[in-house]
């Protein structure tokens, strides 16, 4: 049994709970994560719903394969419309939260309504219990994590911090510390419902047909495609290879995007976190245990990932591994995403440097840096300003071209102008600006492509698009480099009928559609898949790209490619035809 | 010839056990592709080669005394 | 006589070793069902990793009164039918690596799931003298 079939329906308004049947025609047609929650938000959600209101909905959502031995299948989607950018939004959280749910008999589960108090969720199997969260609201979630735990025991917790208590729009969700759902202010979504975190146990178990069998078949291809080489790099280094990656082909955010190199890039990279390594850390059921947990100091972190080394180390001018790591904890505790907190610190850093507004803070200042996460999640002196991200702090205090976000989302941590790919990538990403979507730059700036030309582009972000989409659904983490015929014989096997490659792909493109159409309804358009005017305009001076932009006639011309190949018309609307070859 | 090479994460197996070692080519020169091919090292395990600190091609002429460095496939980011 | 040993520094807690265990042993994905249990949780102190596997101390068979459990060729082996649900072996085992079942009880028969599904063979099958 694939499915639990159940869902978990909870008004906080109200208190009440209810079980329902998931809707076996969507799970059908989304297959479960990212595609089966947004289908629920594009049914349940009025139209131009303010984000913010208590009829915003949060939705936990598992994969058919969740809490089986199957590889890589442990993550959560988080979901929710996003209140910093008021796109759709769905996040990705590792660790052993959606296997307990399972576990305890759901599916999902669908947070509606606000709670007159702070609260946090108990759910042990058919037992919910609405708890009160008054001694742990303005408490770190790395605290409420610890305090829950002494009192319910072995639970597994989604816990929000002092940024989604104050409704953040770059505030994310922690578990087990150092996972995080991260991005779009889905932690504010929590903070909005007075909802300080769900905590579960589940004793139940899922049984299939044959299962001694199937286990064997899948220790198989654990052992031979999961464990190959070409994923192993997750254990033997993780995601701070990539900064060297990122390093020689100029692709490395340095000072707000200033630069593609950065000086100190020897002191941020794989080698050096190796240097203060502890131990490798997995999510459930991974064998590739991509998680370095480090102590360096005081401080510890399992991090720092890549994205946070090149967002808060090179784009902040940091080229401290201790400052970085604790910076990195800070933020997990306090539940700030990495990519956007980087992004606004950067940003004001800038603003300072080039006498536009004074926020007393400058590249490399290591005392002012280490004190902005506090400051950002409590809205205290700057961080008031920061805290509201950087397309706000751009219409306040100026330097519009260089507010480095798409569609108010924060932008990674790859250099458009030397990888022209992940350009068009961040400009039509469901949720912003964002490298999950696709992340062409490995075949392009890291693999053989040209990075400097649009040939060929729109194309790859396309299917790259399309097939994580279906991984996102199915659920399997992105660092399995899994075909999608591999993800069609295992799910055959969980869902006991026969999925085809080509069946996926469809699934892929619906669910991207899907999250168009979404964004569509509320006002989304061509409009609004453009980069900062920084790319188009201004020439990259160091390394491998310099003398380097990507020029928005190029920008354009791509964008319209890509329009032409997904079905969308000039505007970036979804045709009629699209949407009945997609049954959408 | 020599040649300083790094291989790196899990392509170290293919290498003498230390990441980072001393390499005699029995050439006076040749190829990035020639080098891996060497080394036995399977050309669809690796993403990315750089000769000093920049990224070369699998058509990069080794001449001896370069700094080479081979990375492993990488997802996700 | 050999038996599980578990090495923490090489174990990356995705329990995998627990799914293994169950779907071989009880028929069900169910981390709590497998007769061995391995944790890696961060706390106050930092990252705690702890294993716990039946090394064969016998206390089980031991303290069995009907003789449900028994040691044959340096294995465990378990009789349900002549076993009464009394409960001793899941108390006495000071490793709480007995399953207690609604009937019966699951001991680890050294079937070696656990050691087959390590990615980080941070589990081992070795002599207990060693």
């Amino acid at each position: 049994m694939a499915y639990t079939g159940n869902i978990l329906r909870v008004n906080l308004s109200t208190g009440k709970a209810v079980k329902e049947k998931l809707n076996e025609n969507w799970a059908k047609d989304y297959l479960g994560g990212k595609g089966l929650a947004i289908k629920y938000l594009y049914e349940e959600l009025k139209p131009g719903l303010d984000p913010w209101s208590e009829d915003n909905k949060l939705i936990l959502m598992t994969g058919p394969l969740t809490g089986t031995i199957a590889p890589n299948t442990g993550k959560l989607a988080v979901a929710a419309k996003s209140p910093a950018t008021g796109t759709i939004l769905d996040c990705s959280i590792g660790g052993h939260f959606a296997p307990e749910l399972k576990y305890a008999g759901y599916d999902a589960v669908i947070i509606e309504g606000k709670a007159k108090v702070p609260v946090y969720l108990y759910l042990e199997d058919d037992q919910l219990e609405l708890r009160s969260a008054a001694g742990l609201w303005g408490k770190g979630a790395h605290e409420t994590e610890h305090s829950i735990a002494e009192t319910l025991g072995d639970v597994v917790t989604l816990a929000i911090g002092q940024a989604g208590e104050n409704l953040l729009p770059f505030a994310c969700i922690s578990s087990e510390l150092y996972r995080q759902a991260g991005r779009g202010g889905i932690g504010a979504v929590m903070g909005s419902k007075n909802l300080k975190a769900i905590s579960v146990r589940g004793t139940g178990g899922l049984k299939i047909p044959d299962i001694r069998k199937v286990s064997m078949a899948l220790n198989k291809i654990k052992r031979e495609d999961t464990m190959d080489e070409e994923n192993m790099w997750a254990y033997t280094d993780g995601t701070p290879m990539i900064v060297e990656l990122s390093q020689t082909t100029g692709i490395l955010p340095t000072r707000n995007f200033q630069e593609g190199t950065f000086e100190g890039h020897e002191n941020v990279d794989s080698e050096a976190v190796k240097g203060v390594l502890r131990a490798k850390k997995a999510c459930f059921a991974c064998p590739l245990a991509c998680g370095n947990y480090v102590e360096k100091g005081k401080s510890r972190v399992e991090g720092p990932e890549y994205e946070t080394l090149a967002l808060c180390s090179s784009n902040c001018g940091i080229d401290d591994l201790e400052a970085v790591i604790e910076f990195n904890r800070l933020c997990d505790d306090y539940c700030l995403d990495t990519i956007s907190a980087g992004n606004a610190v950067a940003f004001a850093m800038e603003l300072t440097e080039k006498g536009i507004h004074d926020f007393g803070i400058r590249f490399g200042d290591i005392d002012k840096y280490l004190q902005m996460p506090w400051l950002i999640s409590n809205r205290e002196g700057i961080g008031a300003e920061l805290a509201e991200g950087v397309s706000s702090m751009a219409d306040k205090f100026g330097g519009k071209d260089f507010a480095m976000h798409v569609k108010k989302l924060e932008i990674p941590g790859y250099e458009p102008r030397g990888s022209w790919s992940m350009g068009l990538a961040y400009g039509t990403s469901d949720r912003g600006a964002c490298h999950l979507r696709a992340w062409p730059a490995a075949v392009e700036a890291f693999g053989d492509l040209d990075p400097f030309t649009i040939e060929g582009k729109a194309e790859l972000v396309k299917d790259m698009q399309d097939d994580n989409s279906v991984k996102f659904s199915a659920i399997f983490c992105d660092f399995w480099a899994i075909s999608t015929g591999r993800m069609a014989e295992i799910l055959s096997i969980f869902l006991e009928r026969e999925v085809t490659a080509e069946e996926l792909t469809t699934i892929g493109e619906r669910v991207y559609n899907l999250a168009r159409l979404f964004n569509e309804r509320e006002g989304f358009t061509r409009k609004d898949d453009y980069l900062p005017r920084r790319i188009y305009d201004e020439k990259l001076t160091t390394g491998k790209t310099s003398g380097k932009n990507l020029p928005f006639e190029e920008y354009e011309k791509m964008l319209s490619e890509y329009y032409a190949l997904r079905g969308w018309d000039e505007k970036g609307i979804i045709t009629e035809a699209k949407k009945k070859a997609l049954n959408l | 010839m020599q040649i300083s090479l790094k291989l790196r994460g899990p392509l170290k197996k293919y290498g003498p056990g230390a990441e980072t070692f001393e390499y005699t080519v029995n050439a006076n020169s040749c190829t990035v592709r020639q080098l891996i091919e060497i080394m036995n090292i399977p050309p669809s395990s690796v993403s990315f080669v750089t000769v000093g600190d920049k990224k070369a091609g699998l058509d990069t002429l080794l001449e001896g005394n370069e700094e080479v460095t081979v990375y492993p496939r990488v997802a996700g980011g | 006589m050999k038996a599980l040993f578990f090495h923490a520094e090489k174990c990356v807690g995705c329990k995998l070793c627990h799914l293994a265990c169950s779907s071989q042993n009880e028929q069900v994905f169910n981390p709590r069902l497998a007769r061995l249990k391995i944790t890696s949780c961060y706390d106050r102190n930092g990252l705690t990793v702890e294993g716990k596997t039946c090394d064969l101390c016998m206390s089980c068979v031991e303290s069995c009164p009907v003789d449900a459990i028994v040691e044959k060729n340096g294995r465990l082996a378990f009789d349900e039918d002549l076993c009464t649900d009394c409960g001793l072996c899941v108390d006495i085992c000071p490793h709480e690596v007995i399953v207690g079942k609604d009937r019966g009880i699951g001991v680890c028969v050294q079937c070696r799931s656990c050691v087959n599904w390590c990615p980080t063979e941070a589990l081992t099958f070795e002599e207990v003298n060693k």
